[in-house]
């Protein structure tokens, strides 16, 4: 099965195709320009690059969220019109399994956080099931980042772009030192290992519907939110 | 064989596909409106309708070719509107548009809105309407335009704060009609009497302007209905007569700045053809003001057709222009969100 793998939730995005699971090439996108300007093009070079007419792609795959709300729109309006125009199925995976999936072998458990603005975070805890493949221990929360930190057990690995921020942007120190963090090379998401999830997924009988597959947004739009606080107060 | 252009316009709340002919016939439309999503808010919330493009926009450009009775593989372009507008928005668009061109292998061909808007004129009148004044009144717009040819605009005059369908709309929520503002404004003003309020006209009288000002007509109206200080609009009873002459009276105050702005833009630029399009152009008194101007003076009056007034993408048809030109975009085409403004 051909896969063409695509990841735009983080500032760099990336595409990646695959056969068969195995990744054939994948490609960092342009880092000096925005998703909705270099995605396409990459698409369109990685396909020269290993001799696939777009066509013959069978399965698009995305990151479905948690991320930024404007790199989902570009990602996913890619993969559904592709897989549209191609006539292949489409697949979206989640953001944070993705990046788990770049955890070293010896990690059995971590908690992933992505940022979501406005001072909270999405985070994930993960656990490698028998075939050690991660698998969410708990469903994904939304969180302000110090009940995140407050919230983690002595001992827990941590990994997600967020971490960019606590250990070397301005708010480091915040991270107590009793927790593992992962090298910084796997904290985001790589279109590689969407490309493998999708496999994984789709072999394991995971589909979604090309019509209705949209984002994760992790919350509603700030309009709506002050809404409903108005109705409740 | 004709040359077929599928285009699609997401600039703002309506999500909009079209096919049409390197000869500029339409063969299908399809506008999906957000309306009922933004109606609650008074206004278009850009994050919502971001999100809902994503929703409809495979649904939209499907539903099109469905109706054109094309299959993808015999589209040769794809066109599509990258500014201006809502970022959020047009990045929708522009990822689906690209997307096309990289599965079909066909050109992308980009499209300014505001020109589009002014094609629509040409559309309908299926014969060369340049050079001409361009007026475009909507949500986002209210500017006029010298255009040399459909795709050679002079931008001489715009809004300094609102644009005209903005002001419909904050003017609707105050009188508790319904959203979109400009029909429901229309339709109370039918009942009332324009001469009821002497609602301000700002900048009319300067004739060394072309330029717009609906912030101070906009506020007259709220001071006329609860004087100065924190409104509570929410809380007053308002006498339906009233409402129709506020409505009847804001209306033609509006129209009586685009229509003489217009004017004063024909005089001074000495052309004779004026072409009207935007989402306000659907006023049916701002249309009737403009044939009696128009008249008077001896200029040539295209509006555009009711259908075409709103965002739609068979003005898109612009796009036939850029086509046969051979004018394509890179795949790395970026959007140019905003709205125009004069400081």
């Amino acid at each position: 099965m051909r896969i063409l793998a695509l990841e735009t939730t983080e500032r760099i995005g990336g595409v990646a195709a695959l056969e068969q699971g195995a990744v054939l090439a994948e490609l960092t996108l342009e880092p000096d320009k925005r998703s909705a300007q270099s995605l396409a093009p990459g698409i369109k070079r990685l396909l020269a690059q290993v001799g696939w007419a777009p066509v013959e792609v069978e399965l698009v795959a995305v990151t479905r969220g948690p991320g930024s709300f404007t790199g989902l729109r570009v990602g996913v309006t890619t993969a559904k019109t592709l897989a549209y125009a191609a006539g292949a199925e489409v697949l979206g995976i989640d953001t944070l399994e993705t990046i788990a999936a770049s955890a070293p072998q010896h990690v059995d458990t971590l908690e992933v956080a992505v940022d979501a603005q406005r001072g909270e975070v999405v985070a994930g805890r993960f656990a490698r099931d028998d075939q050690g493949h991660f698998q969410p221990v708990e469903p994904a929360r939304l969180i302000e980042v110090d009940a995140w930190l407050a919230s983690l057990p002595s001992g827990m690995t941590l990994s997600g772009p967020i971490l960019q921020r606590l250990v070397a942007g301005t708010e480091k120190n915040q991270l107590r030192d009793d927790l593992v963090i992962l090298p910084a090379d796997c904290w985001v998401p790589t279109a590689a290992n969407v490309g493998r999830l999708a496999y994984r997924h789709y072999l394991a009988g995971r589909r979604d519907d090309l019509w209705t597959l949209s984002p994760h947004y992790s919350r509603r739009s700030a309009a709506e939110e002050k809404w409903d606080q108005r109705q409740i107060s | 064989m004709p040359k077929y252009i599928l285009t699609i316009e997401t600039s703002c709340d309506e999500t909009a596909a079209a096919v049409v002919t390197e000869e500029r016939q339409v063969v299908a439309s399809v506008v999906a409106s957000q309306d009922e999503l933004h109606r609650r808010f008074g206004g278009v919330v850009p994050e919502i309708a971001s999100r809902a493009h994503v929703e409809r926009i495979l649904p939209v450009i499907d539903e099109t070719l469905r109706r054109a009775g094309l299959t993808l593989g015999q589209i040769d372009a794809v066109a599509v509107a990258n500014t201006p507008g809502l970022a959020g928005s047009l990045l929708v668009g522009l990822v689906a548009a690209k997307a096309l061109c990289v599965a079909i292998d066909v050109p992308l061909i980009a499209v300014d809105h505001l020109q589009a808007h002014i094609y629509a004129c040409r559309l309908a009148a299926g014969r060369d309407v340049f050079p001409c004044v361009g007026l475009i009144v909507s949500g986002g717009h209210s500017s006029l335009y010298r255009c040399a040819g459909p795709l050679d605009f002079e931008l001489l005059g715009a809004t300094i704060d609102d644009a005209a369908g903005e002001a419909f709309d904050k003017v609707a929520s105050m009188l508790g009609l319904s959203y979109p503002g400009g029909p429901s404004i229309q339709k109370a003003a039918e009942r009332g009497n324009p001469t009821a309020f002497n609602f301000p006209r700002s900048l009319l009288k300067d004739e060394d302007r072309l330029d717009f000002s609906f912030s101070g007509l906009k506020t007259a109206v709220r001071y006329t209905l609860v004087g100065p200080g924190k409104p509570d609009f929410g809380s007053l009873k308002l006498d339906p007569t009233l409402v129709s002459n506020l409505a009847a009276s804001f209306q033609e105050a509006v129209v009586d700045c685009l229509v003489g702005k217009a004017m004063l833009c024909l005089r001074k630029t000495g052309l004779d053809t004026l072409c009207v399009g935007g989402g306000v152009a659907a006023n049916a008194r701002l249309r009737q003001r403009l044939e009696e101007e128009s008249a008077r003076a001896g200029i040539t009056l295209h509006i555009a057709p009711l259908a075409l007034c709103t965002d739609n993408a068979a003005m898109g048809a612009i796009a036939a222009e850029r086509f046969q030109a051979g004018c394509f975009e890179p795949l790395d085409l970026d959007v140019y969100p905003g709205v125009i403004r004069k400081a």
